[in-house]
């Protein structure tokens, strides 16, 4: 049965239940999967996986269920509309209206369609190979070779109907090196691409080696307040999660983002500039429909250090009287919430090589290992990957190197981003220079 | 059940091993009044995994209809064929074992299933109801149950033909607390296996919420901690972490394959002789545990698995695959998330056995240093370079406890800092009921152990 069909049926059996508003989010993905651990092979896996995301109002109150087998949808229908029955009444309770899509391109190749579990064992046996012929030292602890077909669609008892079909293409290596008695940290690069002919292991593999052997002879520095260049993976983890946070309409309506009543206030120094697309084409995070089937609008959350924008969906909106931006985010198994599509900072003036040269005494961040509190912004955690960089050099890798600080307050303190820009899966991040953190070494 | 697996296993070729597995989670969330989430969540279907030419050939399929599981059997098999072309180092065979056969189910009291939605919505509705307005600085609350029922049906074709069923509850509040612009979060959550009455059978919903409500008021005028080398105390959840993070993960045997720190470290002293290290699959000591496993996904009866018997490095993790590979019994920890993930090998209940120490004792003997409370999170590193977030660090001055410091982050060389425990307090508890594992897969973990006195590095500010 096609997944509009599937879609269709649930709203009905829904109806019949004695829901007021339905919808039905189904989707299929065909996964080929090949596993690396210790340094070889481990598993193969060719399956296919199947959800309903069925949410339904009743009297204005919400009920949710999700199913894994299309067979079960009259089950799921009942337990949802169950669920809704004793749910407290919500006046914003409300289905979209369909809004017109538009097609976006790239975001399916034909050729996935052959793809079969020969490729990706090619493809998985050339990343090991890749890294462990870099140098001896290195051991593949893990690593994966993902192809993936998925389609999607979502009907609403208020007329939306929606489909689209992507591929995606996802791989990633980590390990370590291992010199005698000295174990480096763990490091690890993953990529993700839409088409066949962009898949590039051997890049990813290379990357990853070169971080581990860099990392060989770590030491554990000095504790000082000062200078930290962020890579963009560790952009990621603390600056992005941070405004991601802040500019969720429903952190803001619970009041849980520091960020309430400041749309068109400097947030940050002048130099960072945040986007969102969905439209992108071929963008990992691109899609011609949101999670409850309303186009994403591009926003330019930041400008220059003003905030511009907050991301909402449905519900949000209508609690302030608006319309979505088309950012409801999750899968079959949640209710919808909300998220970013292609998360986006504006490149700066300067080359990552002349942000390293200005720094007297600093830390260079590759990764970071710790959980920021993007409510409160704190955060404290490992440098991972880092190097201690003194008069404008990398002087030396770190180990057992923690830092400090709170990520709002840093944000008017970033003295540079760098010209270059790194894809972080669906994000795009540039190197940021900040001042003003505590570093304590061990 | 069975006989329809047993049906599909009569077209397999090599050792295959069938499993069932429904998983429904219940959960509700009300946020700030509001409920954000009612929600009835089935994950229900048969993961096969085959071993054919030496290599792991695995499929998945919610469709429980006969031909979808040959069909099933059949893309596992060619993914194993395939790969093994590639394969390196064949599998040499999985390692024998009494396999488990019956009904296994853990100790329920009270089960989550005879409490209606109303009774369970009415709670959560109250206890966000009572952190909000406790006091006008909280700004928000959330509180959110959730309850995992899970049936597994394991047959292989080496014997194993277990039926099991599991309960795990869980409850967590967190309130915030807003004042002069500044922001800041309590929060506490606990989850146990076993039913509604083991779930609150410490502590009830009305004081998780007001322990989360004092911890975010007293949060706002806390300072942080200067960043340092500092005897440190932890409590039983903190002790849980490292237990969990820090070392457990190091023991996991395919990372020791891999090169881990610990790798040819057995029989050596790796901590300090106070330290005995164990993972459990059935809850020890105190019962419920968040992680209980009783069978574990290969059809492996679980045990208690002593890891590091005082000080002394004894066994690693293993499932069927790596216990041949080292030539000993298979330990019980290859698990699987859902019926779409094939076992790998993972933790259950992972703790630091009591000692004989008085918290006081401990305490009165730091002259300069922390004591570290609530575990947040954790990462491990290959060179067993841990880190994790603890919620509240008091500041001991002189052998007293003093002053609320804002959460840290706590670092080191795991074993460095093991063999430099110089106290084991005599009390257990469990701390880590509420939390996940992350490791290409979920798991639900629990860790714990008693009070510890060591040296560790705390993250902290700098002058500047």
């Amino acid at each position: 049965m096609e997944l509009l069909e599937i879609c269709d049926t649930g709203l009905k059996e829904a109806k019949k239940l004695g829901a007021e508003e339905t919808e039905i989010y189904a989707v299929s993905s065909k996964h080929l999967e090949v596993n690396i651990e210790k340094n070889d092979i481990q598993l193969a896996r060719s399956q296919i996986e199947d959800g309903v995301g069925i949410r339904v109002f009743k009297d204005k109150g919400l009920g949710f269920a999700s199913i894994s087998d299309f067979g079960a949808l009259k089950q799921g229908c009942q337990r949802a509309v169950e669920l809704a029955r004793q749910s407290p009444k919500d006046p914003y309770n409300k289905l979209p209206e369909p809004v017109e899509i538009k097609k976006v391109p790239n975001l399916y190749d034909p050729k996935s369609e052959n793809f079969s579990t020969k490729l990706a064992l090619e493809q998985t046996i050339s990343m090991l190979e890749t890294a462990r012929s870099y140098d001896s030292r290195i051991t593949v602890d893990r690593g994966m070779f993902q192809a993936e077909i998925t389609q999607e669609a979502i009907i609403n008892s208020s007329g939306v109907q929606v489909e689209e079909t992507s591929s995606f293409f996802v791989y990633y290596i980590m390990g370590m090196a291992v010199d005698g008695k000295q174990v480096s940290s763990f490091a690890y690069e993953f990529d993700g691409v839409r088409f066949v002919d962009e898949i590039d292991v051997k890049k990813c593999a290379n990357d990853f080696a070169r971080k581990v052997i860099d990392s060989l002879g770590a030491t554990k520095g000095e504790s000082f307040k000062g200078q930290v260049i962020l890579s963009p993976e560790s952009v990621g983890s603390l600056v992005a999660s941070a405004i991601l946070f802040s500019v969720n309409a429903n952190n803001l309506q619970k009041g849980m983002s520091r960020w309430k009543g400041k749309l068109g206030s400097q947030v940050a120094s002048t130099s960072l500039t945040v986007e969102d697309n969905g439209l992108i084409p071929g963008g990992l995070g691109s899609s011609a429909f949101d999670r409850e089937g309303i186009p994403p609008s591009p926003l330019t959350i930041i400008e220059q250090g003003k905030l511009n924008a907050y991301m909402y969906n449905t519900y949000t909106a209508l609690k302030e009287k608006r319309s979505s931006t088309g950012h409801a985010a999750g899968g079959t198994s949640s209710v919808p919430g909300i998220g970013p599509t292609n998360f986006t900072i504006k490149g700066g003036e300067t080359p990552k090589d002349e942000l390293i040269k200005g720094v007297k005494q600093g830390v260079l961040v590759n990764r970071f290992a710790g959980f920021p509190n993007p409510l409160t912004g704190e955060f404290s955690g490992a440098v991972k990957g880092g190097w201690l960089m003194k008069n404008g050099k990398l002087a030396v890798p770190l180990c057992e190197t923690l830092i400090q600080g709170n990520i709002y307050d840093l944000f008017t303190k970033i003295s540079a981003i760098s010209k270059e820009r790194r894809k972080v899966m669906s994000s795009l991040l540039p190197w940021i220079l900040i001042d003003d953190v505590s570093v304590t070494a061990g | 059940m069975f006989e329809l697996l047993e049906e599909v296993m009569s077209y397999a070729k090599g050792w295959t091993e069938i499993r069932y597995h429904n998983k429904l989670v219940n959960s509700i969330t009300i946020r700030k009044g509001e409920l954000e989430e009612s929600s009835s969540i089935e994950k229900k279907g048969v993961g096969i995994r085959v071993l054919i030419n030496g290599t792991f050939g695995f499929s998945s399929t919610s469709q429980l209809k006969k031909e979808s599981l040959i069909h099933a059997l059949n893309e596992a098999t060619v993914a194993a064929r395939d790969a093994s072309v590639n394969k390196k180092k064949k599998v040499k065979g999985l390692q024998t074992a009494e396999l488990a056969s019956g009904d296994f189910k853990p100790e329920v009291n009270d089960p989550v299933e005879s409490h209606s939605l109303e009774e369970k919505l009415s709670l959560v509705k109250t206890i966000e109801e009572q952190m909000r307005k406790s006091s006008p600085i909280i700004q928000s609350a959330i509180c959110i149950y959730r309850e995992s029922l899970d049936e597994k049906f394991i047959l292989t074709s080496d014997g194993a033909r277990a039926h099991i069923l599991d309960s795990k509850p869980e409850f967590r509040t967190t309130a915030v607390a807003v004042k002069d612009n500044e922001m800041q979060m309590g929060a506490r959550a606990i989850g146990v296996t076993g039913g509604w009455a083991d779930l609150f059978h410490e502590e009830s919903p009305e004081e998780l919420a007001d322990k989360s409500v004092k911890l975010a008021i007293d949060l706002l005028s806390a300072s942080y901690p200067e960043g340092e080398k500092a005897w440190v105390i932890l409590d039983p959840g903190v002790v849980g972490l490292i237990a969990h993070e820090a070392i457990g993960h190091t023991v996991e045997a395919d990372w020791v394959l891999s090169g881990s720190i610990v790798k040819d470290k057995l029989g050596q002293f790796v901590a300090s002789e106070l330290v005995t290290h164990v993972d459990s699959g059935p809850s020890q000591i105190e019962p419920h545990a968040g992680g209980v496993v009783l069978v574990d996904d290969e059809g492996v009866p679980t045990q208690r698995t002593v890891i590091i018997d005082h000080g002394v490095l004894r066994s690693y993790l293993h499932n069927r695959e790596s216990a041949k590979l080292f030539g000993v019994s298979p330990t019980g920890n290859a698990r699987a998330w859902s019926y779409s993930d094939e076992p790998i090998i993972r933790m259950r209940n992972t703790y630091i056995e009591p000692g004989t120490s008085e918290l006081e004792e401990l305490i009165s003997g730091v002259k300069h240093g922390y004591f570290l409370k609530g575990p947040v999170g954790g990462q491990a590193d290959a060179n067993a370079e841990f880190m994790f977030g603890v919620r509240e660090a008091y500041h001991i001055e002189n052998g007293k406890v003093g002053e609320l410091m804002r959460g840290v982050t706590i670092s080191g060389q795991a074993f460095d800092v093991l063999k430099s425990c110089d106290g084991v307090s005599h009390e257990f508890k469990w701390g880590l009921g509420a939390g996940y594992c992350g490791k290409s897969q979920r798991a639900k973990v629990d860790a714990g152990g008693p009070y510890i006195r060591c040296k560790a590095i705390i993250g902290g500010k700098q002058k500047g």
